[in-house]
């Protein structure tokens, strides 16, 4: 049988969001209000791994469509660069995050008008499938 | 097999033809509005005011002719020099690299139409008589550029005087923005060297002839200048990356970079060291399977970095996690099941990220140390030393 490849949408757009906006990354790689508590890292691994992505990209899965994983093969390319093991200030400062965020702004912006055509993954959110 | 050599033949000649293609609209420009302007001469003889100023109107339909001609020119040029730019990068480096930051760019492409317009204005004043007075005034009272136009004798033929001229002052401008554009673009991503290259035709003059193939660093010129110094120099800087003889310099995946020109080059260097730890890796992963008793890795693959914590069952696979020096334990009946553990970062700022923590999850949902699914980021990051794998939960 073939497997059928998931996508966590609760995990993947917020990440995006984190990766894609500066100002998210001040408010949610700091302390903050809400207790909204991430990082350079996890937001990464929030994309590749807890979202699933990387197993449909190795697998040359199409998500939402060819655009957006072409999208999200360069994000990853992106991020791969860059060191990881700084504080959040050096990080969000480093040049080399400019072009994480317009990789990943990119690639919610390409979600946003995505008509889904040729898409091959099921789309999960909050541990249910996407209705 | 040198840069040179592996430049593409056919694209050079394109970049030849079509700047000679350009240069024979303006010159088809240039001759309607010079029969214009002598008909126009010819009516302004009965000294009509009106008719004086259709003659100043045709000169400078003549003269802007020229400038677009030569904007034409410039702009295609430098089109031209960036595809090929990117086709040496290609075969130098593996890379496809983009380069569409340049703020420098408009200033110089500028600067170089400005020369070229001048030596083309340089030209037609050699052409006797001055038809257009009017002409010529009014353009440079209301030019910043200055072209001295003295225009053309009546009836001589304006091919004959001035295509031979204008067909080398063309091709001599194309060569040399693309000898100043290889100077610019190569140091906007980081090269400091280049190899010197001439044409290897008898016409390459002796001290250029003593650079080629040497290695020259772009802030420290040789005796004779950097190529395209030299007036009517041909010769070209062929890009050079430190290290690139080192295999890991070979082929690698597709970099694609918006508007960051000045870090591309670091992102070369460490997308090329990342790429060359891991096959180092793998190269050592294969040794050691074909050895019989291989010597202890010195340090842990990627994926090994954290043991596989108790009771996490045998079969869920093992593999390091995408960032930051972790290891996930994934179901390999559902993905959406696994075990991640991270490298704690001293110089987080969140407590319980500087040390070794775990993020779990049960059908894509993060779970708290006790199992529970929770939205809580803070209950959901646990301290490697306080996790506990339950394993009634993924049964």
């Amino acid at each position: 049988m073939t497997e059928k490849f998931i996508i966590n949408l609760h995990i993947l757009i917020p990440a995006l969001e984190n990766l894609a906006s500066e100002a998210r990354q001040r408010y949610t790689w700091f302390p903050n209000a809400e207790g909204d508590m991430s990082s350079f890292v996890e937001d990464v691994n929030g994309v590749f791994d807890d979202a699933l992505v990387t197993y449909a990209l190795e697998d040359n899965q199409i998500i939402y469509d060819r655009k957006v994983t072409e999208a999200l093969h360069e994000l990853d390319d992106a991020v791969m660069p860059v060191d990881e093991f700084r504080g959040p200030e050096e990080i969000i400062n480093d040049p080399l995050m400019r072009v994480v965020r317009e990789k990943a702004a990119r690639v919610l912006e390409l979600i946003k008008t995505s008509k889904r055509e040729g898409n091959t993954v099921e789309f999960w959110h909050d541990g249910e499938p996407e209705r | 097999m040198p840069l040179s050599a592996a430049m593409s033949d056919d694209l050079q000649q394109l970049r030849v033809d079509h700047a000679a293609l350009r240069m024979q609209v303006a010159l088809l420009k240039l001759e309607l509005a010079y029969d214009r302007a002598v008909k126009a001469e010819a009516r302004a003889a009965a000294a009509d005011p009106f008719e004086e100023m259709l003659t100043v109107s045709a000169g400078l339909s003549l003269i802007e002719g020229v400038m677009r001609g030569a904007e034409n020119i410039t702009q295609s040029a430098a089109e031209d020099h960036l595809h090929n730019f990117t086709q040496q990068m290609r075969v130098a480096f593996g890379l496809h690299v983009l380069l569409p930051d340049e703020p420098y760019l408009p200033v110089f492409l500028k600067q170089r139409e400005i020369e070229f317009l001048t030596t083309l204005g340089k030209i037609f004043d050699r052409v006797d008589s001055a038809p257009w007075p009017l002409a010529e005034k009014h353009f440079l009272h209301h030019s910043p550029m200055r072209l001295e136009f003295k225009a053309l004798t009546p009836g001589q033929s304006l091919f004959g005087q001035i295509e031979t001229r204008l067909e080398s002052e063309t091709l001599r401008h194309a060569q040399r923005l693309s000898q100043g554009l290889d100077r610019k673009r190569q140091q906007a991503i980081g090269l400091r060297k280049y190899v010197w290259r001439t044409r290897g035709d008898a016409k390459v003059r002796t001290a250029h002839a003593a650079n080629d193939g040497k290695i020259f660093e772009w802030r420290n010129p040789p005796a004779s200048g950097h190529p395209g110094d030299d007036f009517g120099c041909r010769c070209r800087a062929e890009p050079l990356l430190d290290g690139a003889g080192d295999p890991y310099f070979e082929p690698v995946d597709a970099v694609q970079v918006a508007g960051l020109g000045k870090v591309i080059f670091e992102i070369i260097r460490r997308v090329a060291a990342k790429r060359a730890a891991r096959e180092a890796a793998e190269r050592a992963a294969r040794d050691a399977a074909r050895k019989p008793k291989p010597p202890p890795p010195s340090k842990p693959a990627p994926g090994d970095i954290f043991k596989r914590p108790k009771d996490v069952p045998e079969n869920w696979r093992q593999a390091p996690s995408n960032k930051g020096e972790g290891t996930k334990f994934v179901d390999p009946k559902n993905k959406n099941n696994d075990v991640r553990i991270q490298k704690g970062n001293p110089d987080s700022i969140w407590e319980n990220q500087r040390r070794d923590y775990v993020r779990w999850q049960r059908n894509g949902r993060y779970l708290d140390k006790n199992g529970k699914p929770s939205v809580d980021r803070a209950e959901t990051h646990i301290p490697l030393d306080q996790f506990i794998f339950k394993p009634e939960l993924f049964k």
